[in-house]
């Protein structure tokens, strides 16, 4: 008995405990007259800001509605430096991060190439681009204008000239002087507005000029032809032309899938691939994302959170431009059917050489009981990646994580503390940011593989992808991680640079924690 | 008042004394059973009765009595029905069978015979509630209005009465107006002014804007334009509008008046208090607008007051349901063979293979719609097929033309799938304009 108790516990799990967070609380201003802004932040980056090796947090905050102002130091977006072993030191002013608006997600990426992570903060009225000056300091930088309401956004070399261009996500045609009365007048029960209310906007693409400007070329390239209700925005080369295409979920539409020509121009294909909509023909309240390959056949797939009912699709890449739901198959169906999600990650959370699924849960609806047994406030979801095919639901194991019911949105993986098992970092509204230790126990090895923006990564049999953009308007920017199971030793990583001819070899060795 | 009215039914055991088992004594004790209530076993002895005097209807009456009462209307009826054929005059019989037809849901069979038990008993409320429950569910509305009216003269307390009077007329109300002409100035002037109860002005201008469109003369519409004007603080528009209001068509007024009678019904039954009936009632209205956690509570406040009452177990399951508790649901739905709803409750708790064998049976366009949406979740694509072609007449929004498209493409049909991808992708758009106009009206002076 023991024996197999012990093997339960080494061999098949993943764990998270919480550790103590750096105390960043998100407020977003709800109040009676439910402006739909109030609902939807939560974004966050992981970047390592001052390159000591050690992954940095930056979170967006709110601000006061309907003002949109940052009236003190609670609103402040925050910058936190990682000193270790889950400490953390808020660094906010000195960076000069603390911002303006009501700031919703982050985006991480140097986009002068200059060896430092910038950043890129989507917020109502005004977005803003801020330059790391390598000094452990910020500096806003220029933008053309975006929006009307910019939610999440993401950095990807459209044109491979070796800058990082932004891919912008706009949401819908709210404002303050927009909002309508939504909900059952009898009962004087007021609701968070559903998006068919709302008109549609047109996603916007800045491309990097190099000489740190941007120039708006959405109309040139194609995407205004296709406005949606976007909420994020995930990277990958779905049909292996070498040229990085960009999957989009809309609220209450078809996702979009926008195909990189290669000649600066884009065609949307989400409905010829088949991740429009999941196979029940239904449009959904897509969410977060994430674009990778669970299956490791070598072909990015994607993950779309949503909300209770609406299940979370997950697309199988067939290959030659198709995609498959495959949620059923996979068997998440009657694991995420009443869950409602926001934040994705896709990430070998046990070093088994698989890719798990991480889902920061909640309804967007504060009234969702009044008309309905969904829940608002839900816990976090962990489900592992059996067998390359297959998910099974390991929340249980992790009490503390089972038993949290929040507001969650945005969340990010990273190796906060350096032991080569992923971390969680988890936002919630009106409360304090998560961050769930991984307490997974095993011999696994694992490695991190530096790469280049958008470059596809492999290592033995498993493929993962250097993106910037990842689950509800949040970020990553670091090292590539891989899994390795009982691997030891050396280990050679195949680095391909998008379009590019040949992959570099990178050597480095699989570290056991 | 069940159990009297049997017992004073019951034929007595005299005159059998001469049989081998001696019936008599048997008949005493399935007698005493009766009265204290145990009727399965008092139908157990009475049949033990029949078989030794197969010929005396009395004692098939007995029979039947007591399977009624053990909830076994089925062969119940076929008790009273041997019954009657051995003695054509044994009225209670016949009005038991009437009874028996009306538990097992065959109103029509049933209305003929409570119709003569009432006739022979006026003053029978019991007969009288289960005939006009009859032509409740016969949709003979008109003559469910005139016995449930019978009924509440009779018994001014009784809640089972102003419910059922309260559902007849709001169903006459909606009978007579589907005579109307749809997208006519009546029937635009009507939907204006249930969106105006529901509180919804920007709907209910809309339409009337339509109504005096199609017919400028039309004047009830300028009245309820006028009443949406004053609510909305435009008091001069609402007196320039007041100015041409006129009077209803009678088809229009008999509309009003019976939707009017029904909410007047409806108070009737609030103001006598709590009962299971008023709780199931108010149950139902929350269903219907929607608010399934209170449904849900009423249904359950009602089931307190009348435990395992099947109507309140099947509302409950129902509201579960569309409040998508399914775990919860799942055990009723599968107690009240409500297979749709269960097929369609595995179906959205991600269940697909479980749904299959419980919608085959369901014969609706939405029925074989969710049985190829489960044999596609169940990776069964040729299968899903069939059912998805069949379940097309209930696509309302592309939906099931998008799975068949799933479902032509898996299976190789990529021509066929691409056409349904383009059905689909219509009705998407159509139903997307349609929720941006209703969205896009001003309210302004006509």
């Amino acid at each position: 008995m023991r024996y197999l108790l012990l093997l339960s516990v080494t061999g098949f799990g993943i764990t998270f405990e919480p550790a103590a967070g750096p105390g960043f609380v998100l407020e977003h201003s709800p109040g009676p007259d439910k402006y739909l802004a109030a609902t939807m932040p939560g974004g966050l980056a992981v970047l390592d800001y001052n390159n000591d090796g050690r992954p940095d947090l930056f979170f967006a905050n709110g601000a006061e509605l309907p003002s949109f102002q940052k009236t003190g130091p609670k609103y402040w977006n925050r910058l936190y430096r990682n000193d270790g072993g889950f400490r953390f030191t808020d660094v906010t002013a000195t960076a000069g991060l603390a911002g303006e608006g009501y700031a919703f997600g982050a985006a991480a990426a140097d986009f002068d190439n200059d060896g430092y992570v910038d950043l890129f903060v989507p917020a109502l009225p005004a977005s803003k681009l801020y330059r790391n000056k390598g000094d452990g300091t910020f500096a806003e930088t220029a933008l053309p204008r975006t929006g009307p309401w910019t939610v999440a956004a993401g950095w990807f070399d459209y044109d491979r000239d070796g800058r990082p261009d932004l891919f912008v996500v706009n949401y819908l045609g709210w404002s303050p002087g927009n909002n309508p009365w939504c909900g059952d007048r009898a009962k004087n029960l007021r609701v968070y507005c559903h998006p068919r209310h709302f008109s549609t906007l047109p996603n916007q693409l800045l491309r990097n000029m190099g000489d740190g400007t941007f120039t708006d070329v959405s109309q040139a390239s194609g995407l205004t032809k296709f406005p949606g209700k976007g909420m994020s925005v995930a990277f990958g080369d779905y049909d292996d032309d070498g040229y990085v295409d960009a999957f989009v979920t809309n609220d209450g539409l078809p996702n979009s899938l926008f195909r990189n020509e290669g000649n600066g121009t884009f065609t949307e294909r989400a409905f010829a691939a088949g991740v429009a909509l999941p196979d029940r023909g239904l449009a959904i309240s897509s969410m977060g994302t994430d674009f990778r390959d669970y299956d490791n056949d070598g072909r990015p797939d994607v993950v779309v959170t949503a909300l209770a009912g609406e299940s979370f699709p997950l697309y199988r890449n067939l290959g030659k431009g198709q995609f498959q739901e495959s949620t059923a198959q996979a068997r998440l169906a009657p694991l995420v059917a009443r869950r409602s999600g926001w934040g994705v990650v896709l990430a070998d959370f046990d070093n088994d050489g698989k890719k798990d699924l991480f889902t920061a849960n909640s309804h967007v609806n504060d009234m969702i009981r009044e008309t309905s047994s969904d829940l608002y406030l839900l816990p976090n979801s962990i489900f592992r990646n059996q067998d390359g095919k297959s998910f099974a639901d390991v929340t249980p194991a992790s009490a503390a994580l089972a038993g949290q019911a929040a507001a969650h949105r945005g969340a990010v993986a990273a190796d906060l503390d350096g032991d080569g098992r992923l971390d969680v970092v988890v936002t919630q509204l009106g409360g304090a940011a998560e961050i769930w230790r991984n307490t997974t126990v095993n011999e696994n090895s694992f490695v991190f593989v530096p790469a280049g923006l958008n470059a596809t990564v492999t290592v033995g049999g498993q493929t993962n992808a250097a993106t910037s953009a990842v689950g509800y308007s949040s970020s990553t920017s670091g090292p590539v991680h891989f899994g390795l199971g009982p691997v030891r030793g050396a280990v050679e990583a195949l680095i391909r640079a998008p379009g590019a001819a040949t992959a570099t070899r990178w050597r480095g060795t699989a570290r056991v924690r | 008042m069940w159990l009297g009215l049997l017992l004073l039914f019951a034929v007595s055991s005299v005159s059998l004394a001469w049989q081998p088992v001696d019936p008599a004594v048997v008949a005493q004790q399935a007698r005493a059973a009766m009265t204290a209530g145990r009727f399965a076993e008092a139908a157990g002895l009475y049949r033990t009765v029949v078989k030794q005097l197969p010929a005396v209807g009395g004692m098939r009456l007995n029979l039947g009595l007591a399977l009624f009462q053990s909830g076994e209307h089925r062969a119940a009826a076929a008790e009273f029905q041997a019954a009657l054929k051995l003695d054509p005059r044994l009225a209670p019989a016949a009005m038991m069978l009437g009874l028996c037809h009306a538990k097992l849901g065959e109103p029509l069979a049933a209305i003929p015979l409570l119709e003569r038990a009432l006739a022979r008993e006026p003053g029978n409320t019991v007969v009288l509630l289960e005939l006009a429950d009859a032509y409740y569910a016969a949709g003979r509305f008109a003559e469910a209005v005139e016995h449930f009216r019978r009924l509440t003269a009779l018994q001014p307390a009784n809640a089972l009465a102003w419910r059922g009077l309260g559902l007849s007329l709001t169903e006459l109300s909606q009978s007579l107006f589907a005579q109307l002409t749809p997208g006519s100035a009546e029937a635009l002037t009507l939907l204006a002014r249930a969106r105006m109860a529901a509180d919804e002005p920007k709907a209910a201008y809309s339409l009337l804007r339509q109504a005096i469109a199609k017919e400028p003369g039309f004047g009830p519409a300028y009245g309820y334009l006028a009443a949406l004007y004053r609510k909305m603080g435009h008091a001069d528009w609402a007196e320039a509008a007041m100015a041409k209001a006129g009077l209803a068509p009678a088809r229009f007024a008999a509309v009003v008046a019976a939707s009017d009678d029904a909410l007047a019904a409806l108070e009737r039954l609030a103001a006598l208090g709590p009962s299971a009936a008023l709780h199931e009632t108010e149950a139902e209205a929350a269903r219907a607008r929607g608010a399934y956690p209170e449904a849900i509570a009423l249904f359950r406040k009602a089931l307190a007051l009348q435990a395992g009452a099947a109507p309140l177990e099947r509302g409950l399951a129902r509201a579960l349901f569309a409040s998508r508790a399914y775990e919860e649901a799942l055990p009723l739905l599968r107690k009240h063979k409500l297979t749709f709803e269960l097929g369609t409750a595995l179906l959205e708790t991600g269940k697909a293979a479980e749904a299959i064998p419980h919608l085959l049976g369901v014969r609706t366009a939405a029925g074989q719609a969710a049985l190829g949406r489960a044999y596609l979740g169940a990776d069964q694509p040729a299968k899903a097929v069939g059912p998805l072609r069949a379940g097309l007449a209930s696509d309302t929004d592309g939906s099931v033309h998008f799975q068949l498209a799933r479902a032509l493409q898996r299976t190789g049909a990529t021509a066929q799938a691409q056409e349904m991808d383009r059905v689909s992708q219509q009705m998407r758009q159509r139903k997307a304009e349609q929720q941006e106009a209703a969205g896009a009206v001003a309210v302004e002076p006509l």
